[in-house]
């Protein structure tokens, strides 16, 4: 059931970014802690940050890094495969993020959120909740569509 | 180098939620709207949510909801879902939502590091995390709140106005 319109208070985007993805670390997160350590002393900055932990006891990790930082990252981070023991490090370059700044209810907004997303056949890699907004990451040639497909569910700004 | 403080406007917690955890057939996640829509005619708030389309094509899901209304969650997800029993939908009882209002992430780097790294040094889990824009959002065991407060206002300050 299509929801009415839900106003946004604000809409930002980011283009030119990557998605890293680091699968199955140990638990206990002291190195994922290592890992975002190692990535802010080389001066990398993170647009988000993601973690997960899996059924088998290990843990997700997805973050995004501006394009021009993302050799500098997979560098120091296929570097240190041995200290970490990291099974592999996925990248993809090319994506976007969207933010919606929603008043009100989470639940309306998370469900009108991947209904747009659906209804234009866009596949939303990431979702990440922030304390006054939804984002999601997706491929950034794909950016239009998706904001003409959010136009449907929210009052969008300007 | 000293490090300074890193600068909040607040730090705000809630108790009392439960953490779903789901992974599952990409090809499910086109019912989520509908569930969703469910909830909100429920009235029922859905405080945090991940999710995460890893490389080999799982789709990975956490939220975390009021505890009180675990059950509706879980029953909505397994028949909106029409989840089978090897399907991995794992809950987490009594969790703290701490959420770290505070400058851009994206202007300074280290702050994720710098959180994760002053919780993991003080033996606290974090069982899920969301940081992006101006607010990093931890899940942790309930028990763990007044040791990660600790931790936390170790690292962080809010200055006074």
């Amino acid at each position: 059931m299509p929801m009415k319109k839900i106003k946004v208070a604000g809409l930002r985007q980011v283009t030119n970014l990557s998605q890293v993805e680091l699968s199955s670390l140990p638990m206990g997160l002291s190195q994922t802690a290592q890992i975002l350590t190692l990535l802010a002393e080389n001066g990398i900055n993170l647009e988000f940050v993601v973690t997960h932990a899996q059924a088998d006891a290990t843990i997700d990790l997805a973050f995004g890094v501006h394009r021009n930082h993302i050799a500098a990252a997979l560098g120091l981070l296929r570097g240190m495969r041995g200290k970490f023991d990291l099974e592999e490090v996925h990248s993809q370059d090319g994506v976007g993020m969207i933010s919606l700044f929603p008043h009100g209810s989470r639940a309306a907004v998370i469900g009108n959120f991947l209904s747009a997303f659906k209804d234009a056949g866009i596949k939303l890699l990431t979702i990440s909740f922030s304390l006054s907004a939804i984002s999601g990451l997706l491929e950034e040639s794909l950016i239009p569509d998706a904001l003409n497909a959010l136009s449907e569910y929210f009052e969008l700004p300007g | 180098m000293a490090v300074g403080k890193i600068k909040l406007h607040n730090i705000f917690h809630s108790s009392g939620q439960a953490l779903l955890n789901l992974l599952l057939e990409e090809r499910k996640a086109e019912f989520l709207p509908s569930i969703f829509y469910a909830l909100r005619e429920e009235g029922i708030p859905i405080s945090f949510i991940v999710q995460l389309i890893a490389h080999n094509g799982s789709f990975i899901l956490s939220l975390t909801t009021a505890q009180h209304y675990l059950n509706w969650v879980q029953a909505a997800l397994q028949e909106g879902l029409d989840l089978s029993r090897s399907t991995t939908l794992r809950v987490q009882d009594n969790v703290t939502l701490i959420t770290l209002y505070g400058p851009h992430l994206g202007e300074i780097p280290g702050i994720a590091s710098r959180i994760l790294s002053a919780l993991v040094t003080d033996g606290v889990e974090v069982l899920a995390m969301s940081a992006s824009l101006n607010s990093s959002l931890l899940v942790i065991p309930q028990e763990s709140l007044a040791k990660s407060l600790r931790s936390l206002n170790r690292i962080c300050e809010i200055p006074k106005k």
